[in-house]
């Protein structure tokens, strides 16, 4: 049996993994009390004792990394889930049915699609003020588009394959069509959607806390420890490098996964 | 002729309606302007009149188009906070955010065309292998925490250049740029990443079509063939990625302009929205849409002159 | 003129290494056409494009020479043998349309050998291109010229092909399968084409086809190829009417009908 050489990318399925795994026990416990202040502790460079060191009110920069963590989880899975739900239903509908509809609403689709997130929440934001569900919503609404085109073409694609017109043929009713039929074979193609657009909300919302204007405090959040800690960094640069790197390493796991994950 | 008509056509449609949307949004969902101005305080006299005055009893619709007409004309209403024409507030600033995008883009295309071009020409090697996971990791890093870290090496340990001190282009046009310059290539180097990922897929897509192979056994050396041949190709679809990258600078620069102290419409845009300083942030963004609309129009003239046959494909 | 000796080819991308050709052995001489027949799969686009130096990198060539007038391809620089791609040795393919480039005009791509080898102005080989496309039988070839091969029909773009490969006069033209994917009718005017052309230029043809008819038609010689190994070879005559191995016969016997 002649077999292609695959290559599944074990690199970022661990880091992945590990990167999870630690929020969700951090969710349980964290080696310190992420809020409790230890003026002795103050600025104190990584060692065994703090691995990510600590800040300038001496707590401890890993349990708070991990509780800020949390919140990225959080924003990112809730935008996914929004996006991809509301834009199956539309890019189905519009791919369904087709016409005058399909292509006025494919407009308005491209239109947000090609506005930056980032703008679009904080447009929501300035309207509706910052809170995390703010947060969610506008960057969910801003991934709807994305997810829309995904399944609209790939709709378009099976609407008229062979095995759906035999569906159609023995009476079998739309929905069941739509359900049964086509979307298992759509998934592949909106997992890599999804994790693009994990990989974007997550951006989106370190990017919106740094500036203050996105997940507010008492909520944890990667972005605001940055931009708190940026005044630090000649003293204490670890204070600022260490929640962005976690981002960083959050991003790049998912990434090389997904990506191993599509290539066939 | 009629391609670029239909799309001219689209381009004023889609402008018309997002202005709509916009004025929509800013002037309903806020409440009564004249309330929040005179405070809570004010008689229902008081507030009657500033409404009178300040043309809020007008139908909406008539709004708008008294609006339209000013914005189009320049006038961009008055700022809430500063009290001067939004006009005057932004024009400077939007000239440092723009300066800094056009260098970031510039960064991003002569850097990720000719990586591009290598990593594809050695398809699967070690170096390869090894530049594409550096260009996975760069497209992780978000631009602002990337543009930390160079404060940290270049500002703080290396002091090439001293975070914070932003020079204005009047003081001394030279550190001008070269301070803009680490902002800029701060926001460049994940979407350099990211082009240089796009444009390596789309190269190696073309590589194995038919027509190389022909171009090849006409004796075309492998220059001419990544040069004349695939790239022209290549690029098609990496067009859409770079027109989108603009608007996505425009978009990071808000973030980045704060890491290094630069007073640019990203800075003034947080402001405006933390003092509900609506004017401003309504002019910010439909600039900011129309700037996206309309290079989206461009990048689909730009199609029509490289590919002859996109008559057909529509 | 061309001698492929013991030639053999691997696939090395896949585990174990897919066998691609066993110990080939073809000769062709000047103004002589020698056909390749074989059903897919069996080796014979392979083979050429090792003659012309296009295979892949996972693609590699255990053993055996290809000597062109007594020089061995395989040893060669790649400066050296773009000197003879094109210009000696040309390619025609199977597929015309998707064989063009799509951005670049017709006339521009015909010229293009002449470009790369030779040294005439840029009027002179515009001239030269046009000369060519009236020659295969082009019409209007000044306004063809300019077209883009979307605007062109199959039958068309295979015309530019040739053209294209001609324009330098080379010595030996391979020929894979360029009919196949033509309607019938336009088959046989590309097949007279080729055959015009090897007579006014006295140019050896190397003719990849897996339609004996075709072969038949066009060729002197032939050689069988199954599986990746040379099976049978000689003259059409000899080979079609008196073939001496099983898979020859029952290729024979099955593609002629019921003669037997």
């Amino acid at each position: 049996m002649h077999k292609k050489k695959l290559k599944i990318n074990k690199f970022g399925a661990i880091l992945s993994f590990v990167i999870v795994l630690m929020i969700i026990i951090g969710i349980f416990a964290t080696p310190y009390d992420p809020n409790k202040m230890d003026a002795a502790s103050k600025f104190s460079a990584p060692s065994i004792n703090h691995i990510f060191g600590c800040d300038q009110f001496g707590r401890d920069i890993f349990s708070r990394v991990l509780v800020g963590g949390r919140t990225t989880l959080l924003v990112g899975g809730c935008t996914v889930l929004i996006g991809a739900f509301f834009g199956m239903i539309l890019g189905a509908i519009t791919g369904f049915i087709g016409g005058i509809v399909d292509e006025i609403l494919m407009r308005i689709n491209d239109v947000v699609a090609s506005f930056p997130s980032i703008l679009l929440a904080l447009v929501f934001i300035s309207l509706l003020g910052p809170n995390t569900g703010n947060v969610i919503l506008a960057l969910g609404i801003a991934f709807i588009p994305s997810f829309a085109r995904i399944v609209r073409s790939e709709f378009i694609k099976y609407k008229d394959a062979d095995f759906v017109k035999s569906a159609k043929l023995m009476k079998v009713g739309k929905i069941r069509i739509l359900f049964v039929h086509i979307m298992p074979n759509i998934m592949p193609t909106m997992l890599a959607t999804a994790a693009i657009g994990f990989n974007n909300a997550v951006l989106a919302e370190a990017g919106m806390s740094y500036l203050g204007i996105g997940v507010m405090p008492p909520d944890a959040s990667l972005g605001r420890m940055m931009s708190e800690s940026q005044a630090y960094l000649s003293v204490a640069p670890w204070c600022a490098i260490f929640p962005g790197l976690f981002i960083v390493l959050m991003i790049l796991g998912f990434s090389l996964l997904s990506e191993s994950l599509n290539r066939k | 002729m009629k391609y670029i008509l239909k799309k001219t056509g689209f381009l004023v449609i889609t402008l018309l309606v997002i202005s709509f949307i916009t004025f929509l949004a800013f002037n309903i969902i806020p409440g009564d302007a004249a309330l929040s101005k005179l405070g809570t305080e004010a008689t229902v006299d008081q507030v009657n009149m500033l409404r009178e005055e300040l043309g809020l009893n007008a139908p909406f619709f008539s709004r708008y188009l008294s609006w339209l007409g000013g914005f189009i004309g320049g006038d961009f209403g008055i700022s809430f906070s500063y009290m001067i024409p939004v006009k005057e507030l932004i024009s400077g600033k939007f000239m440092i955010t723009i300066t800094m995008t056009i260098m970031a883009f510039v960064f991003i295309i002569l850097f990720s065309i000719p990586i591009a071009v290598f990593t594809a020409y050695k398809e699967n090697k070690i170096v390869d292998r090894v530049i594409t996971f550096l260009n996975q990791l760069f497209m992780s890093i978000p631009g602002f925490f990337l543009g930390i870290l160079i404060t940290f090496i270049f500002g703080l340990t290396f002091k090439i250049f001293m975070p914070g001190a932003y020079i204005s282009m009047q003081e001394n046009i030279g550190q001008y740029f070269y301070y803009l310059l680490f902002p800029s290539v701060a926001m460049a180097i994940p979407k350099t990443a990211m082009g240089v990922k796009i444009l390596r897929s789309s190269l190696i897509e073309e590589k194995k079509k038919r027509y190389v192979r022909a171009a090849r056994s006409r004796g075309n050396s492998n220059l001419r063939i990544y040069g004349v041949y695939m790239l022209k190709n290549a690029v098609i679809p990496v067009l859409t990625f770079w027109a989108m990258t603009i608007a996505d600078l425009i978009a990071n620069s808000v973030i980045i302009e704060r890491v290094f102290s630069i007073p640019g419409i990203g800075t003034l845009l947080v402001s405006s929205i933390a003092n509900r300083d609506f004017a401003v942030v309504q002019a910010i963004i439909i600039i900011i849409a129309v700037i996206i609309i309309v290079m989206n129009y461009l990048v689909d003239l730009l199609y029509k002159i490289i590919d002859p046959r996109i008559d057909l494909k529509n | 003129m061309l001698e492929v000796k013991n030639l053999s080819i691997n696939f090395y991308d896949t585990t174990p290494v897919t066998k691609g050709i066993e110990n080939i052995n073809i000769s062709i001489c000047e103004g002589e056409t020698v056909g390749i027949v074989g059903e897919s799969g069996s080796g014979k686009t392979l083979t050429a494009l090792s003659i012309m130096g296009l295979i892949e990198d996972h693609v590699k060539i255990d053993s055996g020479e290809i000597l062109f007038n007594n020089k061995n391809l395989l040893q060669i620089s790649a400066k050296e043998r773009r000197k003879i791609i094109g210009n000696d040795i040309s390619m025609i393919f199977q597929e015309p349309i998707s064989s063009l480039n799509p951005l670049m005009k017709v006339g521009k791509q015909v010229e293009e050998s002449l470009k790369l080898h030779k040294n005439m102005t840029k009027d002179d080989r515009k001239k030269e291109a046009i000369k060519m496309l009236e020659l295969v039988k082009l019409p209007d070839a000044n306004i063809i010229y300019d077209k883009y091969p979307h605007e062109l029909s199959g039958g068309m773009c295979q015309r530019v092909m040739i053209a294209a490969a001609m324009i330098c006069h080379p010595k030996l033209l391979i020929a894979d399968e360029p009919t196949t994917a033509l309607d019938v009718t336009i088959q046989k005017n590309i097949l007279k084409l080729i055959s015009e052309f090897h007579e006014t230029e006295n140019m050896g043809v190397m003719f990849i086809s897996h339609d004996l008819r075709v072969i038949r038609y066009i060729c002197d010689k032939v050689i069988v190829l199954y599986k990746g190994k040379v099976v049978e070879s000689g003259t059409v005559e000899d080979v079609f009417n008196n073939p001496k191995e099983e898979y020859t016969k029952k290729l024979v016997g099955i593609k002629n009908g019921k003669r037997k």
